[in-house]
């Protein structure tokens, strides 16, 4: 788990990241962005992953390093159009950013969301109406968050980053939460 | 009392303009940047299975180990000698396999077969003829 140093707007008033202790000033989007577009650093996930991702439940074809990097390059394209829409007022973030816990009927303060694509998550926390803050992201090859060591950790990530927001005095209705991202 | 956003307003203290520049960039290039994301994915494959390194790839074509770090990257718009090279290095076919279409790539061989009709020459008059 990363302290954070600070909070960076990426569209103003909308949708902002954190910037974690040891980044550089480089706020947690832009990290995931240049890590994904990054094939040597994809290349290297694949091979230490390659037999959960060959299992997937995502798909039943056998996904091959080809398969695997076309698609996360495809949602990469797809997470680009999705900011890129959400800066020229084409979304409102509270339709793109699902709740992580099944049991979150109602929409609450400080609730931890997900923007989903094929393979690639984003999580953050929503403030206020068409308001998030983005805490990490991963890509995402189990069904189950807890199941996998980088989404276990964003999970981690996500609960500290909540905390951190409440102790800055942003309020909240609950304390807790179960999560099944699926 | 001041409001979540007004409070999360204070907090957030600068804008990044580095993302939005770098998203509208990559989609006025996306045509070569799949092209230049595919050839790097090509080429470590094609390390790995002939357990070479990126120095050795470097020695080899006669580089720095950073230019090679970059082509493998897949955000190089390379030259055609540069493209070239790596074929004839690595005995890989690159220009001809980048031309796939995106759509295809995730769907399962078998779907796609099926869904190929054979030219009525072959499935009618030609074996009607014959048999």
């Amino acid at each position: 788990m990363k302290d954070i140093t600070s909070v960076q707007f990426i569209i103003p008033n909308k949708l902002a990241a954190f910037i974690y202790k040891g980044d550089m000033d480089i706020n947690i989007l832009n990290i995931l962005l240049s890590t994904w577009r990054n094939v040597d650093d994809l290349f290297q996930f694949y091979e230490t992953n390659k037999r959960i991702i060959a299992n997937s439940t995502i798909s039943s074809i056998f996904y091959s390093w080809e398969n695997f990097s076309e698609d996360i390059m495809l949602d990469l394209e797809q997470l680009e159009d999705f900011i890129d829409d959400v800066a020229n007022g084409k979304v409102n973030l509270d339709n793109a950013f699902h709740p992580l816990s099944r049991k979150e009927e109602n929409v609450k303060i400080l609730s931890l969301r997900k923007h989903r694509c094929k393979w690639l998550r984003i999580y953050a926390i929503r403030i206020d109406e068409n308001l998030y803050v983005i805490t990490g992201g991963a890509i995402k090859i189990t069904q189950k968050m807890q199941d996998h060591i980088d989404t276990r950790y964003e999970l981690t990530q996500l609960d500290y980053s909540r905390q951190w927001l409440k102790d800055q005095g942003i309020e909240t209705d609950e304390s807790f939460y179960c999560y099944f991202d699926l | 009392m001041k409001t979540n956003r007004e409070k999360f307003n204070i907090i957030a203290t600068s804008t990044d303009t580095e993302i939005l520049n770098e998203i509208a960039y990559r989609k006025a290039n996306r045509d070569w940047l799949r092209k230049s994301n595919r050839i790097a994915a090509k080429v470590l494959a094609a390390l790995k299975e002939q357990n070479m390194s990126q120095k050795d790839l470097a020695d080899k074509m006669n580089v720095s180990p950073q230019y090679v770090n970059k082509i493998v990257k897949g955000n190089e718009n390379l030259t055609l000698a540069t493209i070239t090279k790596l074929e004839n290095l690595l005995h890989i076919i690159i220009l001809a396999d980048t031309e796939k279409e995106i759509y295809s790539v995730s769907e399962p061989l078998i779907s796609y077969e099926a869904d190929v009709k054979e030219p009525s020459y072959i499935t009618e008059s030609y074996y009607g003829d014959a048999v």
